[in-house]
């Protein structure tokens, strides 16, 4: 029987292949996950809800079908958390919002299905800014998530609560939403690697919409080849959701497996240097990358200069769209159907309570300004021109994957910032998405992973992200793979976690 | 200046519903008139995380309205978000096509009440069949909104409708009169009706639609400034409505005034317009493209094949029935309804036989059987035509038997009314039951007509003294004495014979003591 303290630090994949060939049940991971839930949430704040019960009876049930001898799923026995922007049937879903106290969804939403199906047990629901609006986790009305870190330093956002889980060791698999990076940047400011897949090849069914053109699901975990773990069962056509792509699965694992050799021979990698010229790139992180470049091309990669005109008009073009359709996508919450309702004598002050009470400052700003920007006589010089902006460039990015095969950069410009710094400053906060939101204004994949620490006290992540084309996932994937066999960034645990004194098992 | 130096120019955006299985974008699914909120899904309630997906069978429906309609359909469109709060609109949007509708041009064959309009005429024999065309801007899917139910103090929400595929019919501005209007509503809700899409009832709201209203003097090239009258709900409150607002208006201008555009509503306990609200405070929509879903494209070849099924339309079928030497009026009445036009079709053809051209007059009898008593009986027992317990080739076998002598007209009227309320029997069987068999037996006749004449002397006399109306009487006899079952002509001849016969026998009318 393995330690708890071996059980918790195990990839899934490990799991998933203990539990079949029966090294450990289902059930002793899920005690071992749920007693470090208790162990350290008091000091991250990572969960919004943890829901022990629903997870020991499907621990429960993956070890009776295993006694059965029935077939496993790939993720058997898996602990895994969901960011609270996930639809859970039966299980409270608040998406970081006041307005959704209180709202348990009645259907069940395509990823919580999808992972269920695979066997993962579900840990709980985790905590993000409100409605995915957000870069550290700080806009939401209840309690701060801090980063294991550094626990007086953000996590990231929006998926902060996803990223702090994971690296805590209280999940194993936590799966995020990313609009503008906020996979990618958390991911990289915890020390994980965290996948946005490209447009449409996991479903958004179930996933509450604050961009619907930008949002895609993805998983966030500790090693690459648990993201391509997850991804292989969250991908996938969906009928429920018609923007989902309908284009087959290829085997990631394979193409983790044939990057874990290390070796990235023929691989043309892009960099776009006018973007770490700009201002505010942190001097740390242009260290961490440019070793990293100097492992990639180690490995046998190939750097190639390319350009990207337009790279400059994407944080404005982004934040003109992204408002617009959140502007859209929040209207439905009314106080009407669901939800909070504060009510008054007349439709119009119910409506104007119950929004005003419901969403706090930052999606508020939003939905101003989006409103603002959809208005018929502002559209033309707003929304239809970031639109157009979108296209050059998606056509960018495409001339650029003509000379290349990846794009690098580094994810965040900065390494995680204190609590509270930037809180008073949107603009600032808007600029740290400078290089994650291309990929979600060109619909293209792209991962971050962990590539260094910088010098300053306290010891913060620092992450690689690589970009590729369209459904390019595989070759992302072997990338990162290889990157990650080079180095050991990825292996060193939160100071939250080592004072414990855990060794790391598996 | 008098009402009738302007003119009127009016416009419809009509809403109808598409009487699909399920809804427009959810698998919910709807039908009118079930109890309140048990007809909702995740969707329709627009619960987080929902995302529409558009049905497949409510873009036929709408394929097939639009090729009826000779529109052109866009072989790509795309959806977009239309955003207003309300409470019966639960995602705060309602998804329809703003920029890039699905089709585009067509229009609506009318009755023409105008002689300047072009017309049409009807082809081949009978009266010219006058119609004109209104062209439409376009036509573009979209989905209902829910229900508000406002009572005393509490407002109740329905979202059974919400969702509900619709689609909104744009006319030009290029109706002249509230009376064209309501034609025009009435052949749109034909062309709907003929291609089973939808139920098109105005009172139940499967139909609706605002008409756009502006004067302006006759000859005018320029257009007046228009209002918007909304939520029509019944022909007579379309017509009534326009009315009222043409009077409105035409008031306005005689007092020099200005027309505001606004948005109207109508009052049918007062027959008056009242303004909702101005333009200038027009709630502005945000249109926004739907980015949940990617553009409609729609192939060629499922076009071609949707528009290979086509029913034949109210107008086409009306030309071949005046081509058929039926006045236009009958054309009019047969064709008000597919069900009543089929009916007709196949009673004529299992007369006439399936490959022979029919005639005139067989056309004309099939005309007169179906629009007199078949419709008496139908509209008696209040049963649609659709539902006739009386088949066609029932009606053909009947009408056959009045042709080759068998029964008479008045015997098959009692024949028809017997196998309406008992559709198991047969014609010839009611006729060989009843005893109806027309006697066309010349001798039997004969003395029936005989006994007639010898047992009523005083009005012989008087015929015979060229009181012609009592020529009536006497067949009446005939016939009662035979049970209504001699055959009439035969009657009317034998009874001239018999006559003339006793013409000669008798006193010259000079004698008469009357």
């Amino acid at each position: 029987m393995a330690s708890e303290a071996s059980l918790v630090d195990r990839s899934a994949r490990a799991l998933a292949a203990g539990v079949r060939d029966g090294s450990f049940s289902a059930s002793e991971i899920c005690e071992a996950l749920l007693a470090r839930i208790d162990a350290t949430e008091d000091r991250v704040h990572a969960y919004r809800r943890v829901t022990p019960e629903r997870a020991r009876a499907q621990a429960r049930a993956i070890d009776e079908a295993r006694a059965r001898g029935d077939a496993l799923g790939p993720l058997a026995g898996v602990p895994i958390a969901l960011k609270d922007i996930f639809v859970t049937a039966g299980v409270e879903t608040n998406c970081g919002s006041k307005i959704l106290a209180g709202w348990t969804p009645p259907y069940a939403g395509s990823h919580a299905q999808r992972l269920a199906d695979a066997g993962a047990v579900v840990l709980g629901k985790l905590s993000m800014d409100e409605f995915g609006m957000g870069s550290s986790n700080e806009n939401t009305p209840w309690e701060l998530v801090r980063n294991p870190w550094a626990l007086d330093y953000v996590p990231g956002g929006s998926s902060g609560g996803t990223a702090a889980a994971v690296s805590a060791r209280s999940c194993v698999i936590g799966l995020g939403s990313d609009t503008g990076g906020s996979i990618r940047q958390p991911a990289s400011l915890c020390n994980l690697v965290g996948l946005k897949p490209s447009y449409g090849r996991v479903s958004r069914r179930g996933m509450i919409a604050f961009a619907s053109s930008l949002d895609q699901a993805g998983p966030m975990t500790r090693a690459v080849e648990d993201a391509a773990l997850a991804l292989q069962v969250l991908a996938g056509p969906d009928p429920r959701d018609s923007s989902s792509l309908d284009v087959p699965v290829p085997d990631y694992l394979a193409a983790v497996d044939a990057g874990a050799r290390g070796q990235l021979d023929g691989l043309r990698i892009g960099l776009h240097r006018a973007a770490l010229e700009r201002e505010g790139l942190d001097a740390e992180v242009r260290r961490c990358f440019e070793a990293a470049l100097a492992e990639l091309v180690d490995a046998g990669a190939e750097l190639v200069d390319v350009e990207l005109p337009h790279f400059d008009h994407a944080v404005a073009c982004y934040y003109v769209l992204c408002t617009a359709e959140a502007s859209s996508n929040l209207a439905r919450y009314d106080g009407v159907r669901y939800g909070v309702r504060e009510a008054r004598p007349s439709l119009a002050e119910t409506y104007a309570a119950t929004r005003s009470r419901g969403f706090g400052a930052e999606v508020k700003r939003r939905i101003l300004l989006g409103t603002f920007v959809l208005r018929a006589e502002s559209y033309a010089d707003y929304y239809g021109r970031a639109m157009k902006i979108r296209t050059l460039i998606a056509r960018d990015y495409a001339a650029a994957f003509a000379r290349c095969d990846l794009l690098a950069s580094p994810t965040s410009p900065v390494p995680a910032w204190p609590i509270g710094a930037k809180i008073d400053d949107p603009l600032a906060m808007y600029l740290s998405d400078v290089f994650t939101i291309g990929a979600n204004l060109a619909g293209l994949p792209a991962i971050s992973i962990p590539a260094g620490f910088c010098a300053a006290a306290p010891r913060r992540p620092i992450g690689l992200q690589l970009l590729a084309p369209r459904l390019a996932e595989p070759s992302l994937l072997r990338a990162a793979a290889a990157y990650e066999a080079r180095t050991a960034w990825h292996r060193e645990r939160p100071p939250l976690i080592a004072a414990t004194g855990e060794r790391e098992g598996g | 200046m008098a009402l009738a130096d302007y003119e009127v120019v009016i416009g419809l955006e009509v809403h109808c519903q598409l009487a699909t299985r399920t809804k427009m974008f959810s698998p919910c699914p709807y039908t009118i008139g079930s109890a309140p909120n048990t007809e909702i899904d995740a969707y329709t309630l627009g619960l987080p995380g929902t995302l529409p997906v558009p049905n497949r069978a409510a873009i036929e429906a709408a394929v097939r309205l639009a090729l009826a309609l000779g529109c052109e359909v866009q072989p790509r469109s795309s959806w977009a978000r239309k955003h207003y709060f309300y409470p019966d609109l639960p995602k705060g949007y309602q998804i329809t096509q703003a920029d890039a509708p699905y089709a585009k041009g067509g229009h609506v064959e009318i009755h023409d009440r105008g002689a300047e309009a072009p017309t049409n005429e009807g082809e081949g024999e009978g009266e010219a069949l006058a119609s004109k065309r209104i062209p439409l801007q376009r036509i573009h899917i979209e989905e209902d909104a829910g229900k508000n139910v406002h009572g005393g103090e509490l407002s109740l929400i329905d979202y059974n409708r919400a969702g509900v595929p619709l689609v909104e019919i744009v006319s030009l501005p290029a109706l002249r009169s509230a009376a064209e209007a309501a034609d025009y509503m009435r052949a749109l809700r034909e062309v709907v009706r003929y291609l089973g899409i939808s139920a098109a009832n105005m009172e139940e709201g499967s139909l609706r639609c605002d008409a756009n209203v502006s004067l302006r003097e006759r000859g005018a090239s320029e257009y007046g400034i228009r209002c918007e009258i909304k939520n029509l709900n019944s022909f007579k409150f379309l017509e009534a409505a326009i009315l009222a607002e043409v009077r409105r208006q035409a008031d306005l201008l005689d007092r020099g005034e200005r027309i505001v555009s606004a948005t109207l509503s109508y009052d049918p306990e007062r027959d008056r317009v009242s303004i909702m609200r101005s333009k200038e405070s027009a709630a502005d929509y945000r249109y926004l493209p739907e980015p949940d879903m990617p553009p409609l494209l729609l192939d060629g070849e499922w076009i071609a094949a949707i528009e290979h099924t086509l029913p034949a339309l109210p107008w086409a079928r009306r030309r071949r029935l005046v081509g058929l030497g039926l006045s236009a009026y009958d054309a009019g009445v047969l064709t008000a309804e597919r069900e009543l036009a089929d009916y007709f079709d196949q009673t004529l053809a299992a007369l006439t036989g399936a490959d022979a051209e029919p005639s005139p007059a067989a056309a004309k009898t099939v005309s007169n059987w179906i629009t007199g008593e078949l419709m008496r009986l139908l509209n008696a027992s209040e049963v649609e035509i659709a539902a006739c317990p009386v088949a066609p080739a029932t009606l053909a076998e009947l009408l056959g038997l009045v042709d080759d002598g068998t029964i008479s007209g008045s015997a098959a009227k009692k024949v028809l009314e017997r196998v309406f309320a008992e559709p198991s029997r047969a014609p010839l069987e009611v006729v060989e039951a009843e005893g109806l068999r027309q006697v066309s037996d010349r001798a039997a006749i004969v003395a029936l007509v005989d006994a007639a004449l010898d047992a009523h002397p005083k009005q012989l006399a008087q015929l015979l003294g060229g009181k012609h109306k009592v020529r009536g009487f006497f067949v009446g006899q005939v016939m009662r004495a035979s049970q209504g079952k001699a055959n009439p002509q035969l009657v009317s001849a034998l009874l001239d014979e018999r006559l003339a016969e006793r013409r000669d026998s008798t006193d010259p009318p000079g004698d008469d003591h009357a």
